[in-house]
């Protein structure tokens, strides 16, 4: 059999307040680069933007082609828990930015933590009042 | 600083080699694709997600995944075992309804080589059910199952279920209870092994 193309995982989590790539083979054993919103903006309300994720996921293709790797499935994760289940603001922006770096994407999949029944969300009965 | 640690960890990727890593037999013993490592012994209970489709190119299949884990390594290449398989979220999500009734069924089996699985089934009714029908439904589940897999060998029950021989078997039988929509093998877990 021919030599198969190295695949690996891009594991996105997208909360609002930060966007977090990690790349890693498939396995999710060995770590190829990480990357985050926060590295590539100076202020921290800009960590969650779309304009942050699409800087990191562009470093951090760079970084997975340099390594040899052609294409990435994607796990994408939203804060989860007693918290928001939808992703971000940046997960849709990193994936179309890993697609524009020339990346090949397979599956993409939401693997958001869901409770089964768990601790009740903050804020109590009477909400979060500011 | 960085400039120090960033180099670092070139080197560590540098020691590295890629392993194959291969299906079980019993799956065809196929590569899946590659892992990196810098020692074999590492290699070891690392996990891979695969989906049917891409062990048999059937699309329709593309919401099941396979549990495998790597647990022996010879040369370049990395042996797997089967450990579960899982539907994906988003499928499961799209056969609920509002107006149904989602009975979820948890059942232990012995296979009769002494193997010990979890298998968690899923039915789906055309309308609500009484919990009293849900609860004999749920019984007469169980019960089926058992029987189904104390007379198969291991590698004939994971083929039965992950293809869903058994899921039709169980969804003949047990809509006689209570008219379903879907019967769904949605998990299994091996626990023990011979």
């Amino acid at each position: 059999m021919a030599e198969k193309e190295k695949w690996g995982i891009a594991n996105i989590y997208s909360s609002f307040n930060n966007t977090i790539i990690t790349i890693t083979d498939i396995t999710g054993a060995e770590t190829i680069t990480q990357w985050s919103g926060g590295k590539v903006v100076r202020a921290d309300r800009q960590e969650s933007s779309p304009f942050a994720a699409m800087e990191a996921a562009s470093r951090a293709a760079d970084d997975t082609k340099e390594k040899g790797i052609v294409g990435l499935h994607i796990k994408v994760r939203a804060p989860g828990g007693n918290g928001p289940r939808t992703p971000g603001p940046g997960a849709q922006a990193t994936i179309r930015a890993l697609a524009r770096a020339g990346i090949r994407i397979g599956k993409i999949e939401d693997v958001t933590p869901i409770p089964h029944d768990g601790t009740g969300r903050p804020g109590g009965k009477r909400g979060r009042r500011v | 600083m960085a400039k120090a640690r960033r180099r670092r960890v070139r080197d560590t990727w540098k020691e590295k080699q890629w392993y194959k890593i291969t299906s079980p037999k019993a799956f065809g013993g196929n590569e899946i694709g590659n892992t990196p490592s810098r020692d074999p012994e590492l290699l070891l209970k690392r996990r891979v997600d695969v989906t049917m489709r891409e062990l048999t190119g059937d699309f329709s299949k593309q919401y099941i995944k396979l549990k495998f884990q790597i647990d022996n390594v010879a040369g370049n290449s990395a042996e797997t075992k089967f450990i579960g398989h899982q539907v994906t979220t988003d499928y499961v999500r799209s056969m609920i309804r509002r107006g149904t009734s989602r009975i979820d069924t948890p059942v232990i089996v012995n296979t009769n080589d002494g193997h010990k699985m979890k298998v968690q089934v899923l039915a789906i009714t055309t309308r609500r059910a009484k919990s009293s029908q849900q609860k004999y439904m749920r019984e007469t589940m169980q019960e089926l199952l058992t029987k189904i897999s104390a007379q198969k060998s291991y590698e004939e029950l994971i083929e039965g279920l992950v293809i869903g021989k058994i899921a039709s078997e169980i969804y003949h039988k047990a809509k006689k209870i209570y008219p379903l929509k879907r019967v769904e093998i949605i998990k299994t877990k091996v626990l023990e092994e011979e």
